[in-house]
C-alpha cells in the first residue's frame, strides 16, 4: 500500500518538472512563430536578425 | 507592460484629436459594449466606435476637456489592457499574450491527463473496494491539482465573469466562470465531508478544452485583420532622410514634401513620393492588390504604403504622411469600422440577451433535477451551462465581414462603409458612368482607314507632324504617335476645319473632310468612312480617315462579360456624346446606353431604375460622378492618391481595374450567405445541444467539446472564405524585371 503513497508523490514531481520544461520552451519563444521559419526556408527569404546572403537567382 | 497616453500617437484638428489603439483582452459582444458605454459617458468624447473581430477603439475626443490618459485609465478599469497601434509595442504585446497563453493552456493540459490516472484509480477503488485513507489521498491530490488549474489557466474566465458582474451586466463568461466555480466548489466540499462525487477532472478538461478553442479562434481571428490595417500599422515612427551633409532620423511625422528619402530593402515607402534611384522594384500589393513587385524608373510615382523590395532607393516626398494615399485608407478604413452592419448588430444584440436565457434554463434545469433525480441534477446542470454557446451567436457576422474585406482587399477593392457587403448581394443592375471607367482619360486614334497611295502608318506620321502644333482638343489624339523626323512648314490652323501645311514640297490638310477634300481640283467621296472625325488630304484628295475615341480600358470587356454572366444588368450613363456612349456599349455588348447626360441627368436616369424596383450598383470616377453615385444603392469608384478621403462612395477600386467588380459582387453574396449560414449554424446548435444536455445526455467533457467547436467552427469557415486559392486570381503578365529579384 505504501508504494501507491510513494508513486503518487512520484507523479506529481514528474508533472511539475513537465510544466517546468513546458514553461521553459514557452519563455524561450519555441512556439512564438510555427508557421512563419518554414515558410522562409522555402522561398529563400531571410529572417529578421539573420545575417546570412540569400542565394543568387 | 502599462501604456501610457504618451506611447499613442494621435491627430489633432481644431479641438477634436482622435486616435486608434488595441484593447486587449476583448472577447465579447459584451465587452465592445462596456468601454462604448463607459468611454462614451465621459465628458468630452466626441466619438468612440469598438471594433469586436479586430478589437480595435477608434476615439475622437476633445483633448483640452479629457486627458487621453483618463480615457486608458477607464478603459483599464474596465479590464482591458489598451495597446498601441503600430509598430514593436503590438508585436511584443502580441507575443506575451500569446506565450501567457500558451502556459495556460500547457498547465491545463498536463494536470487534466496526469488527473485522469487519479480518477481511473477512484474508478477501479469504488467498484473493487478502497481503503478510504487512499480514496481520501487520492481526491485531496486532484483538488491541489485543480485549484492552480482554475485559478491560473481559469483566470481569464473568472475575471471575465468578475469583471461582468463588476458592470452589474452578463457577459459569455459568466455561464463558464459560474460552472467551474461550481464545481470546484462542490467537489471540495464532497472531498471534506467525504461523501458524495467530485469534478476536479471535468474542471480541469472544461479549462484545457475551453481555452485551447479560444487559442485556436484568436489566432484565426488575427489571421484575418483587414490587410490595409496591417499596413497602416507597418509604417514605421522613423524614417531616414538625406540631406547635403549625410543622413538624419526624423520622425515620420516631421517629412515634408520635398525632402529626399532613403528607403531601405524591406523597408516601406512612408509618403507618397517620386523615385529619385534608377530604377525600384515596390510591392505594392497592400495598396492596389497588385500581387507581383511592380518595377519603377526614375521620376515614377511611388505610393506610400508601398514596400521596397529591391535595393536600396531614394525618393522625394510629394506629401506629408497625413496626406498620403496611406493616410487616406486609414481614413476610410477608420469610418468602415465605425459603422457596424444591420445584421450583425441584431446579433450582438442577441447574444447579450442570450445569455440571461441560459442562467434562467439552468436554474430551471437543475430545480427539475433535483426533484426527479438528485443524483445527476448537479452534471446536468454543468452541462448546461457550458455546452450553450453565445459566442458562436456574437462572432458569426463580424467574422464574415472580417474575412470579406481581406479576401477583397487582395483584388485592390476597398470596402469602405459597414452596409456595403449587404447591399452589394442584393445588387441586380450595374450602371457604369463610361469615361474613366470603361474607356481611358484620353482620345485616341483608334482607327486609321487609308484610301489611296499611303500606308498606314505614313499617314499617321503626317497627320501628327501636322497636328504637333495645333491647339485643338482633338490634337492631343496624335500626341504620342512619332513624327519620325517630319516637319511641317507655313503651318496654319484654320478655326473650326483643321490644319494646312506642307511637308516634304507637298501640300496637306487635316481636319473636317469637306475643307480638306477642298484641297483637290477634283472631289473625292468619303464613302464607307463617314464616321470618322478627322480627315487628311493632299493635292490628289482626301487620303486617310481617322476614327478618334477614348479606347476601351484594357480589361473592360472581360470585365463586363463576367458582370452578365453573373446575371447582373449592365447600363452605361454618361456625359458623352450619345454617340461615342452607343458606340462603347455596341463595343461592349450593352443593350441600354445613354449619353449626353449632366449630373442631373446621371442622377434622374438610376433614380429611374430604382423606380423600377431595381437596385442599382454605380461605378464611376469618384469625384466627377458623387450626386450620382450617393443617389445609388451602392457605389463604386475608382482613384488613388488623396482624393480618396473625399470619395462618399461605399468601395473602391484602388487598381484602377474593372475586373474587381464582379469579384466583389460574387465575395459580397459569398459573405451574405456566409453570414446567414454561421447564424443559423449557431442557432440550430444551441437548439439542439440545450435540450439534450439539459435532459443529461451530454457528459461534461463533452460539453466543453461541443461549445468550442461551435465557436471554432463559425471562425473558421470565415478564415476559409478570406483565403480562397490563388489560383482564381486574374493572370497578370509577369514584368521583366520582377523575374530575376
Amino acid at each position: 500500500m505504501s508504494s501507491a503513497y510513494l508513486l503518487i508523490a512520484l507523479s506529481l514531481l514528474m508533472l511539475g518538472v513537465a510544466i517546468w520544461v513546458f514553461f521553459w520552451c514557452v519563455d524561450s519563444g519555441q512556439f512564438d512563430d510555427i508557421e512563419e521559419k518554414g515558410a522562409a526556408a522555402l522561398d529563400g527569404r531571410n529572417l529578421p536578425g539573420e545575417e546570412s546572403e540569400p542565394p543568387k537567382a | 507592460m502599462s501604456v501610457s497616453a504618451a506611447h499613442l500617437s494621435w491627430q489633432q484638428q481644431g479641438d477634436q484629436a482622435r486616435t486608434l489603439f488595441f484593447a486587449e483582452g476583448m472577447r465579447c459582444a459584451n465587452c465592445a459594449a462596456a468601454i462604448r458605454r463607459e468611454v462614451g459617458a465621459l465628458p468630452g468624447v466626441e466619438r468612440i466606435d469598438v471594433n469586436l473581430a479586430t478589437s480595435r477603439v477608434s476615439l475622437a475626443w476633445n483633448p483640452s476637456q479629457l486627458p487621453l490618459a483618463k480615457v486608458l485609465a477607464t478603459i483599464e478599469s474596465l479590464g482591458f489592457r489598451p495597446v498601441p497601434l503600430s509598430g514593436e509595442s503590438t508585436v511584443r504585446e502580441r507575443d506575451r499574450q500569446r506565450r501567457s497563453a500558451l502556459k495556460r493552456i500547457g498547465v491545463a493540459g498536463l494536470v487534466s491527463m496526469q488527473m485522469s490516472m487519479y480518477t481511473v484509480g477512484l474508478y477501479a477503488g469504488a467498484f473493487s473496494g478502497m481503503d478510504a485513507d487512499m480514496e481520501t489521498l487520492l481526491r485531496v491530490t486532484s483538488m491541489l491539482l485543480a485549484l492552480p488549474v482554475l485559478l491560473y489557466s481559469g483566470e481569464p474566465f473568472l475575471r471575465g465573469a468578475w469583471l461582468d458582474l463588476r458592470r452589474r451586466s452578463l457577459g459569455m463568461d459568466t455561464p463558464v466562470a459560474l460552472a467551474l466555480v461550481l464545481a470546484f466548489a462542490a467537489s471540495a466540499w464532497n472531498t471534506f465531508t467525504r461523501s458524495g462525487e467530485v469534478y476536479y477532472d471535468s474542471v480541469a478538461m472544461f479549462v484545457f478544452l475551453l481555452l485551447l478553442g479560444r487559442y485556436i479562434e484568436q489566432s484565426l481571428r488575427r489571421g484575418s485583420l483587414d490587410a490595409s490595417e496591417a499596413l497602416a500599422r507597418s509604417l514605421p515612427a522613423q524614417v531616414t532622410r538625406v540631406n547635403d551633409s549625410g543622413t538624419q532620423r526624423v520622425p515620420l511625422g516631421d517629412v515634408q514634401a520635398g525632402d529626399k528619402l532613403r528607403v531601405a530593402r524591406g523597408a516601406v515607402v512612408p509618403v507618397d513620393a517620386l523615385l529619385e534611384s534608377e530604377a525600384g522594384i515596390l510591392d505594392e500589393s497592400l495598396i492596389s492588390g497588385e500581387s507581383l513587385p511592380v518595377s519603377h524608373r526614375a521620376g515614377d510615382r511611388v505610393m506610400g504604403g508601398s514596400v521596397n523590395v529591391g535595393g536600396v532607393i531614394e525618393v522625394i516626398a510629394q506629401a506629408r504622411a497625413e496626406d498620403s494615399t496611406l493616410a487616406a485608407m486609414g481614413a476610410l478604413i477608420e469610418r468602415a469600422q465605425a459603422e457596424r452592419p444591420p445584421m450583425a448588430l441584431l446579433a450582438e444584440r442577441a447574444a447579450v440577451q442570450f445569455v440571461s436565457v441560459i442562467l434562467v434554463l439552468a436554474l430551471l434545469v437543475a430545480g427539475v433535477w433535483l426533484w426527479f433525480d438528485p443524483t445527476q441534477a448537479f452534471a446536468a446542470t454543468l452541462a448546461v451551462l457550458v455546452v450553450t454557446c453565445p459566442c458562436a451567436l456574437s462572432l458569426a457576422t463580424p467574422a464574415a465581414v472580417a474575412a470579406a474585406s481581406v479576401r477583397l482587399s487582395r483584388r485592390g477593392v476597398m470596402v469602405t462603409r459597414a452596409h456595403a457587403l449587404e447591399r452589394l448581394a442584393g445588387i441586380d443592375t450595374v450602371a457604369i458612368d463610361k469615361t474613366g471607367t470603361l474607356t481611358g482619360e484620353h482620345i485616341r486614334v483608334v482607327a486609321v482607314h487609308t484610301l489611296g497611295e499611303l500606308d498606314t502608318a505614313h499617314a499617321l506620321r503626317v497627320a501628327a507632324a501636322l497636328e504637333s502644333g495645333s491647339t485643338h482638343p482633338l490634337a492631343v489624339a496624335f500626341a504620342e504617335v512619332p513624327t519620325a523626323g517630319l516637319v511641317p512648314v507655313q503651318c496654319q490652323e484654320v478655326a473650326g476645319e483643321g490644319v494646312e501645311g506642307s511637308i516634304e514640297g507637298r501640300l496637306w490638310r487635316i481636319g473636317r473632310a469637306e475643307w480638306v477634300a477642298r484641297l483637290a481640283p477634283t472631289a473625292s467621296d468619303p464613302g464607307q468612312f463617314s464616321q470618322a472625325r478627322v480627315w487628311l488630304g493632299n493635292d490628289s484628295g482626301l487620303v486617310a480617315a481617322f476614327e478618334l475615341g477614348d479606347g476601351l480600358r484594357p480589361g473592360a470587356g472581360a470585365a463586363v462579360e463576367s458582370l452578365r454572366r453573373d446575371g447582373l444588368e449592365l447600363v452605361v450613363i454618361s456625359g458623352d456624346r450619345p454617340a461615342a456612349v452607343r458606340q462603347v456599349a455596341q463595343e461592349l455588348g450593352i443593350a441600354k446606353a445613354y449619353g449626353g447626360l449632366d449630373p442631373q441627368g446621371k442622377l434622374s436616369a438610376v433614380r429611374e431604375l430604382q423606380r423600377q424596383g431595381r437596385r442599382v450598383l454605380m461605378i464611376g470616377d469618384g469625384i466627377n460622378d458623387a450626386p450620382v453615385l450617393a443617389s445609388a444603392d451602392v457605389s463604386c469608384a475608382m482613384g488613388q492618391g488623396a482624393a480618396l478621403a473625399q470619395s462618399a462612395s461605399d468601395l473602391l477600386l484602388m487598381n484602377d481595374s474593372l475586373a474587381a467588380v464582379a469579384e466583389s459582387i460574387t465575395t459580397a453574396r459569398g459573405t451574405v450567405r456566409l453570414m446567414r449560414a454561421n447564424l443559423r449554424w449557431a442557432m440550430v446548435y444551441n437548439l439542439c445541444a440545450i435540450p439534450l444536455a439539459a435532459l443529461g445526455y451530454v457528459p461534461p467533457w463533452l460539453a466543453a467539446v461541443g461549445m468550442s467547436a461551435s465557436s471554432l467552427y463559425v471562425v473558421w469557415r470565415a478564415h476559409r472564405f478570406a483565403h480562397v486559392p490563388q489560383q482564381s486570381l486574374p493572370v497578370r503578365a509577369l514584368p521583366v524585371s520582377a523575374v530575376t529579384v
